[in-house]
């Protein structure tokens, strides 16, 4: 027995009905396909080009391209090539690609400080010829901000600790900073008791300085006499000196005679002086050892101690 | 039977005086005994002791240990440095270990007088801590006392005491034990041990007297006086200073009779008897003064003013 008969209103054109359903349901599929592919991209005519990296650090699939702050593309793959660099390919939508020149260069940013990495590539030149298909561009990468401060860690630490020693050094209560100030305070402290002697000192000065002008006065009276007696002096001298010359220069002249002797002498002498030293020296090394052998031979050596090295004897109580 | 013999016995001594005094009377015998005995003296030479002859190294570096221990006891601290060093280094170029280790342990006991400890350290650890060379026991006990002394001076009696104790076991022969008790007795004395000071000083002051050793028997009886005298038992300390001090005035060891005196004047100030005791910083005063040790001088005559303090305090107590 059937439950239905297929003869049943309901069920009269249902075939139609799903078929129209179906339809709505694909060409609904297919809209969501399709905008989804026009927001990907993904019916954009795209170009492939190439960088080479030395490391791929901060670089993934899919990390954006952009020129001049517009996404332009994105990073497609990348793989170690044969000199295990890292070769970067991009995906660039055509349309951009009259802006990237031979001369253009990729360069790895962040956007902000701590935001997400970019791939910018900078215009070329106008001289400069397009990138073709499969082209290569330069690469150069940029610090990021842990990159920029670890430089500046590393530049800051030994500055920092030179600061920190300097505040020490100050600080320190046996150091010379705080020694001198401490000096500075007692010197300011004694300041007026200072002033006071040295107002007093002036007094006594000026006082000094009037009896002083007093007995100058009377220095240079005294001075005037001295230099008349100096005159005659002088005036004697002069009488004097001539005859002293003459003596003197026939000292001189015999001394002279003398050097001249002296000289000759030596000059004689001097040949035989070295052999007279080596005689000298065979004569003592010779008195020497017989004064050795006579050391050694008895009954001498029993009165001669041989000499040894002893100790410096330390005392229990020094 | 027996008185027979008796006569025959004296006939025949009779008869040899006879015949010795008829030869001795004959000028001509008395001659030939005389001229014999002394070719016999004269031919005992040539068989005698001969003493090992130096070589010249070892004359040199013995000759520059001499001028060095002589520069020392004029207290020309440094060219006895200079002169040590100079004996060590040839020591050292001819590997000669026993001079060596005297240059040493001598050079560190001038460091020592001239304040420099840590040289003085170094130059010992030398000896003390060598691995490649072996030296022989009494030097490495030399080494071993002197550290010991450098301990004591810096007041670090436990490392003091154990160098004692590794100077002793290296020591030996009974001639290095006697100094060795005694700095252990000083140590014990400055520890407060007065017991224990007492009994190293006696056995040092046994060894030392057993070894005619009088500067070190001086000590021992100084030691000794001092830790009576920190005993209470002043009449014996007054005694052991008054043997020590005799045995240094014959030794003409000036500072140490300027301590027995100074002792023996602190044994009476620790009486109260002021009288007694200024006669004897006097006496020490006047030996500092010759001496011309300042820093002693200072300590007698601050002695001497406290004596004069209190006997104004104490007028019946002189």
């Amino acid at each position: 027995m059937k439950f239905m008969k297929e003869t049943d209103e309901r069920f009269i054109g249902v075939e139609k009905k799903i078929g129209l359903f179906v339809l709505a349901a694909l060409i609904g599929i297919i809209t969501v396909i399709v905008s989804v592919g026009l927001q990907s991209d993904v019916f954009t005519p795209k170009t492939r080009i190439f960088f080479i990296a030395e490391s791929g650090q901060g670089i993934n699939e899919g990390t954006a391209v952009k020129l001049s702050g517009f996404k332009i593309g994105k990073v497609k793959r990348l793989y170690l090539d044969d000199a295990a660099k890292v070769k970067v390919e991009l995906s660039i939508n055509t349309k951009y690609l009259r802006w990237i020149r031979t001369d253009s260069e990729a360069r790895l940013i962040k956007e902000g400080f701590i935001g997400d990495s970019v791939i910018e590539i900078t215009p070329g030149s106008a001289k400069a010829k397009d990138v073709k298909e499969d082209g290569i561009i330069a690469f150069e990468r940029t610090r990021g901000l842990g990159e920029i401060a670890a430089e500046l860690k590393d530049e800051l630490k030994p500055a920092l600790s030179d600061i920190k020693q300097i505040v020490a050094y100050i600080n320190d209560p046996q150091g010379d900073v705080k020694q001198t100030l401490e000096n500075l305070r007692i010197i300011s402290e004694g300041l007026p008791a200072t002033k006071q002697r040295l107002d007093a000192l002036l007094t006594d000065t000026d006082k000094g300085v009037n009896a002083s002008v007093k007995k100058i006065d009377a220095l240079l009276d005294s001075t005037k006499q001295t230099i008349n007696t100096v005159d005659g002096l002088v005036k004697k001298i002069d009488k004097d000196i001539p005859v002293m010359l003459e003596r003197t220069n026939k000292s001189v002249e015999n001394i002279q005679k003398t050097t001249e002797e002296i000289k000759k002498a030596t000059e004689q002498a001097a040949p035989h002086i070295p052999s007279m030293i080596e005689k000298g020296n065979d004569v003592a090394e010779g008195t020497k050892e017989v004064v050795d052998s006579v050391k050694k031979t008895w009954p001498v050596r029993i009165f001669i101690k041989t000499p040894e090295e002893k100790l410096l004897k330390v005392d229990s109580y020094e | 039977m027996n008185k027979t013999a008796q006569k025959c016995r004296s006939a025949e001594v009779q008869k040899i005086g006879r015949t010795a005094a008829f030869i001795w009377n004959k000028s001509f015998l008395k001659r030939l005994l005389l001229c014999c005995s002394i070719a016999l003296l004269l031919l005992s030479g040539c068989g005698g002791y001969k003493e090992p002859t130096l070589s010249d190294t070892q004359l040199r570096t013995a000759e520059l240990n001499g001028k060095a221990e002589s520069a020392f006891k004029k207290g020309n601290y440094r060219r006895a440095l200079n002169l040590y060093n100079e004996a060590l280094k040839i020591n050292r170029s001819i590997e000669n270990i026993d001079g060596t280790a005297i240059n040493i342990v001598s050079a560190a006991a001038v460091y020592r007088k001239l304040g420099d400890k840590e040289s003085a350290h170094k130059y010992l650890d030398e000896i003390l801590n060598a691995a490649a060379v072996t030296y022989r026991p009494m030097h490495i006990s030399d080494a071993a006392f002197l550290k010991a002394l450098l301990q004591l001076d810096e007041g670090k009696y436990d490392s003091a005491k154990d160098w004692t104790d590794r100077s002793l076991s290296s020591c030996d022969n009974p001639q290095c034990q006697g100094k060795i008790y005694n700095i252990r007795g000083r140590i014990e004395l400055l520890k407060g041990d007065l017991t224990s000071a007492i009994t190293y000083g006696n056995k040092g002051l046994s060894l030392n007297k057993s070894n005619e050793d009088e500067a070190e028997t001086a000590n021992s009886l100084r030691l000794i006086a001092e830790a009576k005298a920190a005993k209470g038992e002043y009449s014996e300390a007054i005694k052991f200073y008054e043997d020590a001090l005799s045995i240094d005035k014959k030794l003409e060891a000036g500072r140490k009779i300027a301590m027995d005196l100074m002792g023996i004047g602190n044994t009476f100030f620790k009486q109260q008897m002021c009288g007694d005791a200024v006669k004897y910083y006097q006496r020490a005063l006047s030996v500092i003064e010759g001496l011309g040790d300042v820093q002693g001088a200072k300590e007698a005559v601050e002695m001497i003013n406290k004596c004069s303090q209190t006997s104004s305090k104490n007028p019946d107590k002189k």
